[in-house]
């Protein structure tokens, strides 16, 4: 029985806040080096665009397991578990900062640049004097933006490590949190869940707000036309545009939409692209399979024991598909309507905004022990879970979608008379359409990253908190904790093919026509 | 492949092909007709810019369409209306439908008119394909020059009664 | 563009009232009383609307101009029925307008189409409430429409494939489509095109003084003084917020009008230093 003081609590938030700084720090340092250098060389920029824009795309918590093993073998200590959590955060914070960054530089007047280039002007002078000004302002949007992201990671990577027998990571509110509940002290959980709500907000308008604002003053041009829509709202339309994998993006003006595909326009720089990613994957799996003692370098397997182990990878990710694509309607059932809802109404919107804001900024994992508390299905758990992961971004992005019209649009039907069953019908549902769309994207790419947590759940010895009976998230924590290189590389991969395939083939058209035909354009 | 901005009115070659520029409105050359006309023709291609808003460089297009679809004549500097012109100009009623004629001989609507006698109705895509293949195009980019074609068949057939537009594909005119 | 004459295929859809009894008002068309438009704003509160009164009469073609953000959209939102003055009546034709209604239409500056219908279907979209029509008299009517402003062949196309005057003619199109009785536009022409304006002007003027247009009235908002005195029969001035009625006057040239005539210039100077 753990008992609490408040000042351990503190502590814990103190260790996790950190965490999330360095990453930060670390993610900053990466977005100025890689995104001036893609910006201002076209061959840099034709290999790390596409490359970022994989990173994007991935289910980075499913590779979670391997990098945390591959870590290690580095860095075998305390410290190796934390730099793996870090890392972690770093890569869900990185790459969208860096793209930030990217178009910041990008987007420099020309007459700045051309003058930067005179012969009496020094490289460093030029970083330090032009190009990291002018993308201070991307980087605090960027950074209040995906925050929220970074905490996701940031508590599913403290309690991953936990399901470990060696190295879990010591202090931490993710481990507060799972540490109360699995020893059931249920008051010492709900004060970490409280402490985590009040220290997201408290830094909101401390820190995020302030460095936002203060960046203003390094802003060339006026953002013309700023939405003003609150923080949140802003986040969760932003953070779809941006999550939404360039490798299949069209972009819509002037009636024309274009395949944008990172990967069409940057096909000379492909081919390195890969070479990179390729080269980094094995490296984590070297360490991993060293870490494991399998024998380095590693023994092939055989195809025999591929194939039987592929089967039944692919009969897990049956399941999860399965599972996510039913939470997912269920979150389309009540999403759609209470997105559009509230936006219509605007003392509902002004008044529940704030509330949704606030829930939904602690993480779904968190709140798995509660869950599970309450019903002993591991079925259902996963569903809550799932459910809760998808269901923010869907109504928040009807919300942005539907508060980003122009009034005249609604005056119509005051005008016209438009019964309220046909004016839901004919111009609220169709109105909110494309943002439903990039909402779903990102929800369905999120419910993915929850799998792993989801489907299976395990502390300490052998009886896991949760799971269900068969999933590719499932798959994943239990070769982790068995050790089984092959198993838990083959699943992530698989998963990861899987994902990347569904959008190109499927999300790609579906966002496709929803622009051409949907589109609300000026 | 010849990217076409502009339509070739060479008539003294043979083989001339006339196309339909990318950006050319009925509505500014109604205007043209008009101005030129209201302001007694002929007149000076600079008075004529200073109407236009004095934008030379969106005036010239729109004159060479109108001396393509025979409504005006450029002669030394100064624009005048044909004796068409002045019939287009007094026309209050569908005036559109009178550049059928000259319409019909100019692409994209000339392919687009083949096709649809060969095949009952065609879509933008598969216009802009056959005229990819005589080496004709308006854009580099595929999707976009598709666009181009689509903009154009639904802008100037349409309304010159050439083609009728259903579910997306353009048809015989009824 | 085709000028709508008595068609004896044109569906009449009001067989109870007929255009005569329509006319028999003696009043103005629209009447605005002392309105006042006020609201508060985080603790600022704005006089949008000050005491503002103008009428629109029997065949009267009404501009109101004025500086930009003074106000002038909100008053006409607020003859169309949109918005609630805080004082003061607005009244068609003797009745107090609370909410819109179907006599009184309205275009608007950025045209305001469902893109994801087509020409047709968002003519059609006016006649949603009209229960008594069928679906095949709504869409025989809403052709029709399409038809005298000029855009016959384009029922199927999407507005994302019009140009803007043609995207403009739809919605004069979806606002006559109910022959409402008054006729009120936001900068109608302002997203256009010099050339496309001009055209479009003269367009919807010939279609408005058809005598068989069921239209008695009209007001425009405008800030381009030139397409004011083309058109209007009375202008309205209005000054900066807190925006009241700076001049009012009658517009006498006869017309067509010649935008190049020395009168011309003089009314137009007229307005700009009320303006100014």
């Amino acid at each position: 029985m753990t008992s609490f003081s408040l000042f351990e609590i503190f502590l814990d938030l103190a260790y996790s806040w950190t965490r999330m700084f360095i990453a930060l720090l670390l993610s900053i340092l990466f977005s100025l080096t890689v995104g001036i250098l893609a910006a201002r060389n076209k061959r840099a920029e034709a290999v790390i665009v596409p490359l970022l824009d994989v990173f994007q795309s991935i289910p980075i918590l499913g590779f979670f397991p391997i990098v945390i093993l591959g870590v290690i073998a580095i860095i075998p200590s305390q410290v190796g578990v934390d730099l793996a959590v870090i890392l972690l955060i770093f890569t869900s914070l990185a790459w969208n900062i860096t793209f930030g960054v990217y178009e910041a530089v990008k987007s420099i007047p020309h007459d700045y640049i051309e003058l930067s280039l005179m012969p009496d002007v020094g490289s460093w002078r030029r970083i330090t004097a032009l190009y990291i000004p002018a993308s201070i302002s991307r980087i605090a949007y960027n950074t209040e933006t995906s925050w929220a992201v970074g905490l996701f990671y940031l508590i599913s990577s403290e309690i991953l490590t936990l399901g470990r027998s060696s190295y879990t990571v010591t202090h931490g509110i993710g481990v507060a949190i799972i540490t109360f509940a699995s020893a059931n002290d249920w008051t010492g959980y709900t004060y970490a869940i409280i402490a985590l709500l009040t220290a997201v907000v408290i830094w909101q308008f401390v820190f995020l707000r302030e460095f936002a604002l203060w960046s203003e003053r390094y802003k060339f041009v006026e953002e013309p036309r700023a939405v003003r829509q609150d923080p949140l709202m802003r986040f969760y339309s932003w953070m779809t545009h941006k999550s939404i994998s360039k490798l299949f993006l069209y972009t819509h003006s002037r009636g024309v939409t274009k395949f944008s595909s990172t990967f069409y326009r940057f096909k000379d720089g492909i081919k390195y692209s890969i070479v990179i990613l390729l080269t980094i994957f094995i490296a984590f799996e070297l360490g991993a399979s060293w870490n494991l003692n399998i024998g380095f370098p590693t023994p092939i397997p055989s195809i025999g024991s591929i194939f039987s182990t592929e089967k039944n990878i692919i009969v897990a990710l049956a399941y999860s598909f399965v599972r996510i694509w039913y939470v997912y309607f269920l979150c389309v059932m009540v999403g759609v309507p209470v997105g559009i809802g509230v936006s219509l109404n605007s003392k509902l919107y002004d008044g529940l905004t704030p509330v949704i804001e606030t829930i939904a900024s602690v993480p779904a994992p968190a709140l798995l022990p509660a869950i599970a508390l309450v019903t002993h299905q591991g079925e259902q758990v996963a569903a809550i879970i799932i459910f809760l992961g998808m269901i923010w971004y869907i109504i928040f992005n009807v919300m942005a979608g539907i508060r980003s019209l122009p009034a005249e649009l609604f005056e119509l039907n005051s005008v016209f008379h438009i019964s309220r069953l046909h004016a839901w019908l004919d111009v609220y549902l169709p109105a909110a359409a494309t943002a439903f769309v990039s909402g779903s994207i990102v929800a369905i790419g999120a419910a993915w990253n929850t799998l792993i947590v989801a489907e299976f759940f395990i502390v300490s010895g052998s009886t896991p908190i949760t799971q269900v009976q068969t999933g590719i998230g499932k798959t994943i924590a239990l070769a982790t904790n068995q050790g089984d290189l092959l198993s838990l590389t083959l699943a992530v991969l698989s998963m990861t093919a899987l994902i990347v395939t569904f959008n190109l083939v499927v999300w790609r058209r579906v966002y496709h026509y929803t622009t051409k035909r949907y589109a609300y354009n000026r | 492949m010849t990217v076409k901005t502009g339509p070739s009115t060479e008539t003294k070659k043979a083989n001339v092909v006339l196309t339909m520029p990318a950006n050319v409105r009925a509505g500014q050359i109604i205007g043209l007709v008009e101005v030129t006309g209201g302001l007694g023709s002929p007149i000076d291609i600079s008075r004529l810019a200073d109407e236009f808003g004095g934008d030379i460089a969106r005036l010239l297009p729109v004159l060479d369409t109108g001396e393509m679809l025979k409504l005006v004549k450029i002669e030394g500097g100064d624009v005048g209306l044909t004796d068409f012109g002045l019939k287009f100009q007094r026309t209050s009623k569908h005036k559109v439908r009178l550049l059928k004629d000259q319409l019909a001989n100019i692409e994209p609507f000339k392919t687009a008119i083949e096709l649809v006698a060969k095949q009952g109705s065609v879509s933008a895509a598969e216009v802009a394909d056959a005229l990819i293949r005589k080496k004709l195009r308006w854009h580099h980019e595929y999707e976009v020059n598709q666009a181009v074609v689509n903009s154009l068949l639904i802008h100037w057939a349409i309304y010159a009664g050439l083609l009728n537009y259903k579910s997306e594909r353009f048809q015989k005119f009824d | 563009m085709e000028v709508a004459n008595s068609n004896p295929n044109l569906i009449d859809l009001d067989a109870k009232t007929d255009t005569a009894s329509k006319r028999t008002f003696q009043g103005p068309v629209v009447d605005v009383e002392r309105v006042s438009l006020e609201f508060t704003k985080e603790k600022d509160q704005m006089i949008v609307l000050e005491d503002v009164s103008m009428a629109a009469s029997q065949n009267e073609f009404v501009s109101i101009t004025g500086p930009s953000g003074c106000g002038k959209s909100s008053l006409l939102r607020i003859i169309a029925g949109l918005h609630k003055a805080t004082s003061g009546t607005v009244k068609f034709k003797g009745t107090a307008i609370t909410q819109p209604r179907s006599e009184i239409a309205m275009i608007f500056q950025n045209f305001v189409l469902l893109p994801w219908r087509t020409a047709m279907d968002n003519v059609m979209f006016a006649l949603s409430a009209k229960r008594e029509l069928s679906e095949d008299q709504k869409r025989e009517r809403a052709t029709q429409m399409l038809d005298h402003v000029g855009l016959k062949g384009f029922e199927n196309v999407f507005p994302g494939e019009l140009s803007g005057g043609m995207k403009q003619r739809v919605g004069i199109a979806r606002a006559l489509a109910l022959e409402p009785e008054a006729l009120l536009m936001d900068e109608p022409f302002s997203s256009l095109d010099a050339l496309t304006a001009d055209l479009l002007r003269k367009e919807v003027y010939s279609l408005l003084i058809n005598p068989s247009s069921s239209i008695q009235a009209v007001i425009m908002v405008s800030h381009n003084v030139e397409e004011v005195v083309e058109l209007s029969d009375k202008v309205v001035v209005l000054s900066q917020r807190p925006a009241h009625v700076v001049g009012e006057m009658n517009i006498t040239l006869p017309r067509p009008r010649d935008r190049k005539s020395p009168e011309f210039y003089a009314w137009m100077d007229k307005i700009y230093s009320l303006l100014a």
